[in-house]
């Protein structure tokens, strides 16, 4: 079964089409790129998978469940994490991760002990007791990372990333993202930084002012081409 | 130069006074009706409250000649209030603005910044000063017929005298930015305890106007050297506005324009130094971690917010502490003041007087329980944190419940030790407690379902500043001055028509079933079209 399957996926904004009749499949164990330039739809895909966004036209299913009808369910099996996470400023790093785990209700001793192992990969053990509003961006980064992680998601949406990581958390949590597929789940990313998405990505769809422009595994889309190049192409096409 | 300075201060007072409906949307025509009418009720309050002071003190001091105390007095309470409004926001204004980083990076100096930031908040000072002086100025005038030189001078000196509470307000806020960034984590325990102990002091200053005001009245001459001496702008202000002194005009002047002068100074030459200040670092010690029910979850984030936001606390939160400081207040005075009200009324007029303890009791608990709204500002507050509650498996219901029982937390035990205290000190019946307990709790249960919905209706997420949203947004607007006309009502409804047809716990009874009634359906339609509006945030 696919962990998610986007259907004849359409949003507007006040008549104004921001995706149209987007279809994609990921199965469990994929990494799956999102590309497309600024404004192309991908945040709002994301946001609808992701069940803040609501919309009316296509059918998105997480795991098997519909996102319209049963968000709650689906969000259970989700972790997302916006392009820029502005976190609860007030509270310190371990008490937003322990607001995470009772929402998400994972046991004491599962999110005491992913809690303590993830920030030790991101390196963030010693910054725990500090007040969220002391954090700096890659930082916050990192500790919402950490709080996708506690629930152990199916499917994780991330929306850039790798945007304000240092070259190691990056490192770590590509790492992370291909041990999560491999234990059975997915991973459901846009980016810009196109090196990134031909090196992890098992598939990959690029998304052109709200319409699909080409999608399937990583050899289908690039051809003999690199990715910097296809994409380029098609962003040239649509100028011409 | 000044193009920048004007630009500044422009988007400033936009971001303070502008009204704005739903993302940023312009506010439609029924809530600036709204507004305005809020606006007019309380200039009629000032009006009435600063224009009766005038005109109590000129009628009684002007034969001794001294009825300058009346100016003095305007304009030493326009300071005090243009002090208050102002301390707290050079927090969120001026020292740890949320623009301080993007303005620094622009090409605009330090002074123009602190520049635009004075004068704005100048500008919202005059207007406190406008509600406090018109309506003292406008008694004095009509009582003592001024010459032609007051008027001008009463305008320069308007304009200047404002610039005091500002300096004053500045440099407090300064030493607390610099207190706060080498001691962040007492910062908000520091604020909350000078918050509570203001407070006090202006509760008891309140307590005792009336005798201040008699002793005032009975001692003007020795009082008028006191204040000569120990408040010399504000003498100075009067003299030269009665006697036309302009040796006391340019006093004034001085007293006003020097510590304005100095504050500009330190805030240009000390601006980058406290803009920057970050918070501190907590070594973090592994302690086992408690788990928590999901809206549970939610109750503890908001209790944090709560504690962590002095001026959200002292919004949203100062019915509680009033409630138990009044009903402190009435154990400890409560006989005396009875005793006094009853002595030499005849015995029909002062039970009559006694049978009203239990009601004017009860009224004044529900009106503090009407100061107990957490609710009104807590959705907007999420602001671009909103994607961690809807990203959650948390239904709206148990996100409501959450912000529901914050405001519960903070009534239940202040209405109820208000009550045991109320019970224990005065001799009342025991059904008479149980009302003293009951109302508030309907009563506060009510308002803060109305809060949570209002806000939900009318959510303001383009801030700059936390302060606007729990100060100045719609819905804590809307509240306050919907639960004021409510209970008005309820007070009404008994002293015209409940007192006759049914007595004081019958009312009370009944009161509270209906505000039981209209929670229940509150709830409702909150779990309806408020989840609904939740679900499109």
């Amino acid at each position: 079964m696919s962990v998610l399957q986007i259907s004849h996926f359409s949003k507007d904004y006040n008549g104004k089409k921001a995706v149209e009749d987007l279809s994609l499949e990921i199965q469990a164990g994929e990494i799956y790129g999102f590309i497309g330039h600024n404004g192309a739809g991908k945040t709002t895909t994301i946001k609808a998978v992701a069940g803040i966004l609501p919309f009316t036209q296509g059918e998105i299913l997480v795991d098997g469940v519909s996102v319209r009808q049963d968000p709650i369910a689906c969000k259970r099996k989700i972790a997302y994490i916006p392009d820029n996470p502005d976190l609860y400023e007030f509270l310190s790093g371990v008490k937003y991760l322990n607001f995470i785990a009772d929402i998400f209700r994972v046991p004491k001793d599962q999110r005491e002990e992913r809690i303590h192992r993830y920030a030790e990969v991101f390196g963030m053990t010693e910054d725990l007791g500090s007040s969220i509003g002391a954090y700096s961006h890659g930082m916050k980064q990192k500790l919402s990372l950490i709080a996708a992680l506690i629930h152990e998601p199916k499917l994780m949406l991330l929306d850039e990333p790798f945007v304000g990581l240092d070259p190691k958390a990056a490192h770590d949590l590509k790492q992370i993202m291909r041990r999560l597929c491999d234990e059975g789940g997915a991973i459901f990313f846009s980016t810009h930084v196109l090196e990134v998405a031909e090196k992890l990505c098992d598939k990959v769809a690029i998304i052109k002012s709200g319409r699909l422009a080409a999608s399937g595994s990583m050899d289908q889309v690039r051809g003999d081409e690199s990715l910097e190049q296809v994409f380029l192409e098609l962003v040239d096409d649509e100028r011409a | 130069m000044m193009r920048e300075l004007n630009l500044l201060i422009k988007l400033r007072l936009r971001g303070a006074l502008q009204l704005k409906g739903r993302r940023g949307r312009k506010i439609s025509g029924w809530k600036k009706v709204l507004f305005a009418l809020l606006m007019v009720y309380l200039a009629g309050a000032m009006a009435f409250l600063f224009g009766g002071m005038s005109y109590a003190l000129v009628s009684q001091l002007q034969g001794l000649g001294l009825s300058w105390l009346a100016l003095a007095l305007g304009a030493f309470f326009s300071a005090a209030l243009c002090f208050i409004m102002t301390v707290f926001s050079t927090q969120s204004q001026i020292f740890q603005a949320r623009d301080n980083d993007q303005l620094l990076s622009l090409p605009l100096t330090a002074g123009q910044i602190a520049a635009s930031r004075l004068l704005s908040m100048l500008a919202l000072e005059y207007l406190y000063n406008f509600v406090v002086m018109v309506p003292t100025v406008g008694v004095y005038c009509w009582l003592t017929r001024p010459g032609w030189v007051f008027y001008p001078m009463l305008i320069a000196l308007s304009l200047l005298l404002p610039l005091l509470p500002l300096s004053l307000a500045g440099a407090v806020g300064y030493l607390f930015a610099l207190i706060s960034s080498r001691f962040a984590r007492l910062k908000n325990l520091i604020v909350i305890l000078l918050s509570v102990g203001a407070f006090c002091l202006y509760f008891y200053f309140c307590l005792n106007l009336n005798q201040y005001m008699a002793l005032l009245m009975q001692e003007g001459q020795s009082l008028a050297g006191v204040f000569r001496k120990s408040l010399p702008p504000f003498y100075h202000f009067a003299a030269a506005l009665e006697q036309g002194s302009w040796g006391s005009f340019l006093i004034c002047a001085l007293w006003s324009l020097v510590p304005a002068a100095l504050l500009y100074v330190l805030l240009a030459k000390g601006f980058f130094r406290v803009g920057s200040a970050a918070g501190v670092k907590t070594p973090y010690k592994r302690r086992p971690l408690r788990e928590s029910s999901p809206w549970a979850a939610v109750l503890k984030k908001e209790a944090a917010r709560l504690f962590s936001m002095p001026t959200y606390l002292f919004n949203s939160g100062v019915g509680a502490f009033l409630m138990v400081i009044l009903s402190v207040m009435a154990a400890l005075k409560g006989e005396e003041l009875i005793s006094a009200m009853v002595m030499g009324l005849p015995t029909e007029a002062a039970a009559a007087l006694g049978d009203l303890l239990a009601p004017l009791l009860t009224a004044s608990l529900c009106f503090c329980a009407l100061m107990i709204c957490t609710t009104a500002a807590s959705v907007s507050l999420e602001g671009d944190k909103m994607w961690i509650l809807r990203s959650s498996p948390l239904t709206a219901r148990q996100v409501f419940a959450g912000k529901l029982a914050l405001d519960l937390w903070l009534l239940v035990p202040a209405s109820v030790v208000s009550a045991g205290i109320l019970g224990l000190s005065l001799p009342l019946p025991w059904a008479d407690i149980a009302c003293l307990a009951a109302a508030p709790l309907c009563f506060g249960l009510f308002i803060a379902l109305a809060g949570l919905y209002a806000n939900l209706c009318l959510p303001r997420f383009d801030y700059s500043s936390d302060t606007a949203v729990v100060k100045q947004s719609a819905s804590v607007m809307t509240v306050s001055l919907g639960s004021m006309a409510v209970l008005a009502l309820f007070v009404g409804g008994y002293v015209f028509l409940g007192r006759e047809a049914m007595g004081y716990r019958q009312f009370c009874g009944l009161s509270c079933l209906i505000l039981l009634a209209l929670s229940a359906l509150l709830w409702r339609l909150i779990c309806t079209d408020g989840a609904r509006r939740y679900e499109e945030f």
